[in-house]
């Protein structure tokens, strides 16, 4: 018991490491939630380029040795920000009707969730194969452990997977001396319910405090039932989806010239956590590049390439680990990359279209599509979602059409889970298409 | 407690009505909702206060082995239904749902029969979902006394919103409340809705006020909804006409602006409610279809003296049965006598209280001008009352109306009820017109009131010598006697508000008229039932003690009424027989022609105790009254006490085996999977079975025409819930074999191997599940969905996406202005808003989600032991393994995983690597390739327990999963 509540609280600490972060003068206007959910997204994301720096040194991992650097980093960026001057903005007003019925029908999903997550509903079985076997081998470890990934046993775990989830599992099962198996599914409930106050918070304005309560229902409820219908728990799922969602809501609510701290350390994450993470990078870049190009010139094009460069940098520092331990470099493709098997075409379409289901009977994806297609004229005040998603599923599709035999089993197997970052940018397209006002000024003034 | 919590939920449900109808526009007179709300406590007063039950326990013991604790007299046996029924599938939709699943089937009778798919177990009515809060016997009282409120209350509603004054509407609600469609029938699922007819009128008046027109339509849409989730959908086809009926009169009385378009609205309403609840109909549908009963009907049907010449009423008791309902007998202190028609609460269904008729026959009464409204409603007054006493061509049309034709005619008399009472409501404010302007016509009224004493004097002489001889007339005469004192009491009242110093207080004219029809159709309504002690609902005995703890699974018979079909959901038992209205046909023909079960009895009866077929049936007891000796050499007793004797079966089958010869019968090349009868299917009547003893030895099986050897097949972890079976068989049989159930298979059943790969289903001896297995051990699991359900939830969900995508066009797009300029005179809608919008498609997605989880209710509490016990039960099984062996490899060793699956031991290597962390895990197979490593490992994980390569190891640890072994040091 006392290992499964220091597990859990290691997990929480996530939001200590990264305290400094809350001070940054683009968070400080939000919420306290809102505040230690971005502590928690850079707690994850420095956490885990330390684990990976201290291996690549030879520096053994230990729970003080990882806190303390990060707490003084956090404790100067505290001191460091905490003088710049910004607005608070009106707290959040939940008493329209619509704001109430969202929180009801939100702290329902997330019971849902939590039932689901907690009773074992939801347990990826990549959890079990890899995620979790990796942690357990860094912990023991103390650092990340080359010779188990050049082990020619050990070609399922994936070696070459990027850090974030081994890394930041591997530090509670520090904090707990062993990982409590039946517990981390339950935990990785908390990254979903970490994204909703800064869903909250950003959307109110572009939608105001209604418009927000009720696109953050929708996402709670779509991404709390897609989560358990697609076995997502314990696996890295939810933390990319976390980080996603919040690089995105971001972008699409920030004002000309605002601040990309956090989408870009968002973006740092989703890049540290899967694969695909890293194809997202460019796509939200390329979408935040649309988004501005009308009203930032060239000025546009300079920043979404920054958005591009720290996401980039993070992951080339796992890279940098695998060359400097020896392990092959880089990602593997299914197959040869430019070889296509382009009669597979139909029933990759059909079968991703399949397993859009996401739990709620295509509810979920049926509306948000049919409300960007009914707003598409506005695309570009919710480029960066929809460039995501759009290039997601383009990139899903390409990768499945690699392979040469039916490929029905794998988007089975990966459909269900790997969309969920497309469904998340959907919602929050369709969020701002209709709901939300043009992006303007607002009472508090952007930091620059 | 309870009765407290009943109160309360009362009061919640009735201020939620009150709410409603704010919502709809509607001002709340609390002093009208507080006299309404107050008569549902009078009537369950006598269980409130002494904390009784209204259900009719006494039907309960009555019968062995409940008859065995005390004595019983049966007070109403018009209430055998809720004794025998009603109550029994409450109980096992309750079961089901505790149980965290679906109550699609009623595994506790007839071999598996329908249970959501049956109507009236209302499995999705709100109603039961509000009733789950109280204990069954508190329930049903809460269910009578919500329904009899929002009868009233929705009546009064209607009423008012017709401009009837509140006073008079007030009588009406009364009338309509608490009338014969209301009161006897107060337990059954009918009154669940017909308490909403009214609500459903009311709703249809505010769809004319253009200004909450929005809110009329999203009202109406639910009342539907429930309609056809209530459990009767009778009454819901009988509601729909009666509104047809009443909307195509007031447009041909030019009573209604824009008819046509409250008449589409009020299609599009029940169109989507329809396609909303299409997920339960349709399953309810297809088991009607199939039942035993639809031959009984439909020979009852063709018996009726319908015929086209014109003809008077050839029921013509009718009249007389509508007026004094127990004029024929009640069967509760007066028997019935031969000229009843049917049962009393079929012949009361038009009975609205002796002065309700009095003031709906007023409408003849000349005087002040009639409002088209009331005169609209003599349609389906004359049309009921038509139907019900045979009359051409009323009676014609009702019975050659397709699928409706085959309900008892009787049923129409419902309408009669509502209409009336709300005639009589209109009638009284136009009798206080006339009073407050001193016409002479008033003095009609009384002349009425006479009128109807005397054709009551008439009717008690009629039928006197009948009640005589059957002992029913002191009954008779008290039911009289409050007639003819509320029909005097009202001619009292009259010339007490017609003397000058009452002249013009009408109002307190119509309440006094209404309390007076109010005491006496409480007095009628409330002397139908006994409150009774709740812990007399089927209590536990000593013989059903015994039979529990019988190691299962199995089935049990009663020798003729033991243990009465239904009641054995209370005691947890599963019986062969069955007692339901749509019990299928060719189950209850597979157990006359092997047992003797006439199918058109109602009170049926296994006729030989000694047939094989009930081997086969997995009937392990059989269960008869006290004392009485073996009826067979192979039943032995096993159990006697003064409630009963229990005789065990030597030769049981098991619930499911492999026969050794399998006869495959092709047919009529119809395959299984469809709620088509069985015997069709095979091409063979049910009596092709009525020789066959060789149950063990041999089955038939629908294929392709063949006679197979079958493969042996070891079965073993049987176990069955509401909606599953599953179990491990292994197979040695190459071609692989076949297996049979003696589980009914309606074409809901479906199976799956552990890698989720379909079994093929079929059927076997009849109507019962045959599944071919491939060779090999496997884990089978069978699921049960009803037939119709995967489709009715298809539309159910294109309803809901089609109503949810047109509210988001409404909102979204700009008005249609080739629509504006085709009606004119159509105010705009008021456009939904857009958050309103997202808050449907986050609930729609919520619910549709919460609906397909595959989360049991119970994981609410469930503390996991693996990681994956809801996710996957083998990998579960595998890693629990792993986790427990674990602590019998010290750290440091060496280990290997072994099992009999390559696929298994590649999962289990792989979670070894983790659980295992501080030993070194050497892999005996790769991705299948089997590798060196492992035979250098000093311990052996061996899942399925010992293999040939874990010989001459030491065991070092054992579990029902597997082994662990260590080697010798080398």
């Amino acid at each position: 018991m006392a290992g499964v509540l220091a597990f859990g609280a290691a997990q929480a600490a996530l939001a200590a490491l990264g305290f400094g972060a809350a001070w940054h003068p683009s968070v400080r206007p939000l919420s306290a939630l809102s505040r230690a959910a971005v502590a928690f997204c850079a707690g994850a994301v420095f956490l885990t380029l330390e684990g990976t720096a201290y291996s690549m040194l030879g520096i053994p991992w230990s729970f003080a040795g990882l806190a303390l650097p990060l707490l003084l980093l956090s404790f100067a960026a505290m001191l460091r920000w905490r003088r710049v001057p910004t607005l608070a903005p009106p707290r959040i007003g939940l008493r329209s009707a619509a704001a109430r019925w969202s929180v009801v029908i939100g702290a329902l999903a997330l019971v849902y969730l939590a039932v689901a997550f907690g009773s074992s509903a939801g347990t990826s079985v990549d959890y079990l194969l890899f995620w979790g076997v990796k942690a357990v081998k860094y912990a023991d470890n103390r650092g990340i452990d080359p010779a188990f990934l050049r082990s020619r046993f050990a070609i399922h775990a994936v070696p070459e997977y990027p850090p974030l989830i081994p890394v930041v599992h591997g530090w509670g099962a520090l904090a707990a001396g062993r990982l409590p198996w039946r517990v981390v599914p339950l935990v990785s409930a908390i990254p979903i319910a970490a994204a909703i106050p800064i869903l909250l918070d950003r959307c109110r304005r572009r939608a105001g405090d209604a418009g927000a309560a009720v696109i953050a229902a929708l996402w709670t409820v779509a991404i709390s039932l897609s989560v358990v219908q697609s076995f997502s728990a314990g696996g890295a799922e939810p933390m990319i989806l976390f980080f996603e969602t919040v690089a995105l809501v971001w972008l699409l609510t920030e004002h000309p010239g605002e601040s990309r701290f956090v989408p870009t350390l968002a973006l740092c994450g989703a890049a540290l956590t899967k694969v695909e993470g890293t194809a997202a990078v460019f796509f939200v870049a390329f979408g935040a590049y649309l988004l501005s190009r009308g009203r930032e010139g060239r000025r546009g094009a300079a920043r979404a390439a920054s958005l591009l460069l720290w996401p980039l940098a993070s992951v080339g520092t796992w890279f940098l680990y695998q060359k400097t331990q020896s392990l092959e470099v880089g990602y593997h493709s299914h197959g040869d990359l430019l070889m296509v098997h382009a009669d597979q075409l139909g029933t990759v379409v059909k079968e991703l279209l399949r397993n859009l289901e996401a739990g709620s009977l295509w509810i979920a994806w049926g509306f948000a599509a049919a409300v960007v297609l009914l707003r598409v004229h506005a695309w570009r005040s919710a480029a960066p979602a929809l460039t995501l998603a759009a290039g997601l599923l383009a990139f899903l599709a390409f990768d499945y059409l690699h392979d040469g035999s039916d490929p029905t089993q794998r988007i089975v197997w990966t459909a269900p889970r790997v969309t969920q970052s497309a469904l998340s940018a959907v919602i929050l397209a369709a969020g701002m298409l209709s709901l939300g006002k043009a992006p303007v000024d607002g009472p508090e003034a952007p930091p620059r | 407690m309870t009765p407290l919590l009943l109160l309360l939920l009362y009061a919640a449900v009735s201020a939620a009505a009150v709410l409603t109808a704010r919502w709809l526009g509607k001002a709340i007179h609390a002093g009208y909702v507080l006299v309404l709300w107050a008569l549902p406590l009078v009537f369950a007063a006598p269980g409130l206060l002494t904390g009784k039950t209204i259900l009719p326990t006494d039907h309960a013991m009555l019968v062995l082995p409940w008859s065995s604790l005390h004595s019983a007299q049966r007070h109403n046996p018009n209430l055998n239904d809720i004794a025998t029924h009603i109550a029994p599938w409450a109980k096992a939709v309750r079961m089901s749902w505790k149980e965290g699943t679906l109550p699609w089937r009623l595994r506790w009778s007839g071999s598996g029969m329908a249970l959501a798919a049956n109507p009236q177990s209302a499995a999705f009515s709100p109603l039961t979902f509000l009733m789950f809060a109280l204990p069954l016997a508190h329930a049903f009282t809460l269910a009578a006394m919500v329904k009899l409120f929002l009868a009233s209350y929705g009546a009064w509603l209607w009423l008012t919103e017709l401009n009837v004054s509140r006073p008079s509407a007030l009588f009406g609600a009364v009338c309509f409340g608490l009338s014969g469609a209301m009161t006897p029938w107060i337990l059954f699922p009918h009154t669940s809705v017909i308490c909403l007819w009214p609500w459903a009128l009311f709703a249809i008046e505010r769809l004319g006020d253009e200004g909450r027109r929005r809110r009329a339509t999203a009202a109406l849409t639910p009342i539907f909804l429930s309609w056809g989730l209530a459990g009767h959908p009778e009454s819901a086809a009988l509601g729909g006409i009666f509104v047809l009926l009443w909307l195509l009169a007031r447009r041909f009385l030019k009573d209604m602006p824009r008819p046509g378009a409250v008449l589409r609205r009020v299609v599009l309403c029940a169109a989507i409610a329809g396609g909303l609840s299409a997920f339960l109909l349709l399953p309810q549908a297809l088991a009607i279809a199939q039942s035993s009963r639809v031959p009984v009907a439909r020979e009852f049907r063709d018996q009726l003296p319908a015929r086209i010449t014109p003809h008077g009423p050839l029921w013509r008791y009718g009249f007389v049965t509508a007026v004094f309902p127990r004029a024929l007998g009640d069967a509760v202190g007066s028997p019935m006598i031969a000229e009843a028609a049917g049962s009393f609460p079929e012949m009361a269904l038009g009975h609205f209280g002796v002065l309700g008729w009095a003031a709906a026959l007023c409408i003849l009464r000349p005087g002040s001008r009639r409002r088209r409204s009331e005169l609209a409603l003599l349609l389906p007054l004359i049309g009921g009352l038509g139907v019900a006493v045979e009359l051409w061509p009323f009676f014609e049309i009702a019975v050659a109306a397709p699928v409706l034709g085959m309900m008892f005619f009787l049923r129409y008399l419902s309408w009669v009820s509502l209409a009336g009472a709300a005639i009589a409501a209109f009638e009284l404010d136009r009798l206080r017109e006339d009073l407050r302007e001193g016409k002479r016509t008033a003095f009609f009224f009384p002349a009425i009131l006479a009128l109807l004493a005397a054709f009551g004097f008439w009717a008690y002489a009629r039928f006197r010598p009948e009640h005589l001889a059957s002992g029913g007339l002191a009954s008779q005469a008290r039911a009289f006697s409050a007639a003819w004192i509320c029909l005097g009491a009202a001619g009292a009242l009259f010339f007490l508000f017609r003397s000058k110093r009452l002249a013009g207080k009408t109002a307190v004219f119509a309440a006094a008229l209404a309390a007076v029809s109010a005491g006496e159709l409480l007095y009628q309504g409330m002397r139908l039932y006994r409150f009774q002690p709740p812990e007399d609902l089927y209590p536990d005995t000593p013989m059903l003690a015994f039979l529990r703890s019988r190691p299962g699974p199995f089935r049990v018979v009663g020798e003729k009424t033991v243990l009465f079909p239904n009641s054995s959901i209370f005691a947890g038992l599963e019986d062969i027989r069955t007692k339901d209205p749509v019990e299928r046909l060719d189950y209850v023909q597979f157990l006359d022609a092997t047992c003797g079960y006439p199918p058109a009895e109602e009170f049926k009866r296994i006729r030989d105790l000694n047939a094989s077929a009930l081997d086969f049936l997995n009937v392990r007891f059989l269960l008869t009254s006290p004392g009485r000796t073996s009826p067979g050499e192979k039943w032995r007793p096993v159990y006697s006490d003064r409630d009963g004797a229990v005789f065990e079966n030597r030769d049981v089958l098991p619930r499911l085996y492999a026969p050794e010869k399998i006869t495959l019968v092709s047919g009529t090349g119809k395959g299984a999977g469809t709620s088509g009868d069985a015997f069709s299917r095979f091409g063979a009547p049910p009596r092709a079975l009525s020789a066959k003893t060789d149950w063990k030895e041999h089955a038939f099986v629908l294929g392709a025409d063949e006679v197979i050897r079958n493969g042996p097949v070891r079965i073993s972890d049987y176990s069955e819930a509401a909606n599953r079976v599953s179990f491990r068989a292994q197979v040695e049989s190459p071609a692989g074999a076949f297996v049979v159930a003696s589980l009914v298979e309606d074409g809901g059943w479906s199976a799956r191997d552990e890698r989720g790969s379909w079994i093929p289903t079929s059927l076997a001896n009849g109507p019962f599940l045959a599944l071919r297995l491939p060779n090999g051990d496997h884990r089978i699991s069978v699921t049960y969905l009803p037939p119709g359900f995967s489709l009715g939830l298809l539309i159910s969900i294109g309803t809901a996406v089609l109503v949810g995508g047109a509210l988001a066009l409404k909102a979204i797009l700009p008005e249609s202005g080739g629509r504006a300029a085709s009606e004119p005179a159509a105010p705009p809608i008021p456009a939904v808003s857009m958050p309103a919008i997202w808050l449907i498609a986050a609930t729609a997605a919520l619910a549709a989600g919460l609906w397909r989880s595959r989360l049991p209710f119970r994981a609410a509490l469930h503390v996991p032991v693996t990681p994956l016990d809801y996710s996957n039960e083998r990998l579960a099984d595998l890693w629990h393994f792993v986790d427990d062996a674990r602590n019998h490899v010290p750290a440091g060793a060496t280990f290997t995983v072994l099992a009999p699956d390559l696929d298994d031991e590649m999962f289990m290597y792989m979670v070894s690597l983790g659980l295992l962390d501080r030993q070194v895990g050497l892999p005996s197979s790769y991705f299948g390739a089997p590798q060196p490593y492992g035979r250098d490992a000093r311990y052996v994980l061996a899942y399925g327990g010992r293999r040939p390569e874990t010989e001459g190891l030491r065991l070092i640890y054992e579990d029902e999963r597997g082994a662990v072994f260590e080697r010798e040091a080398r």
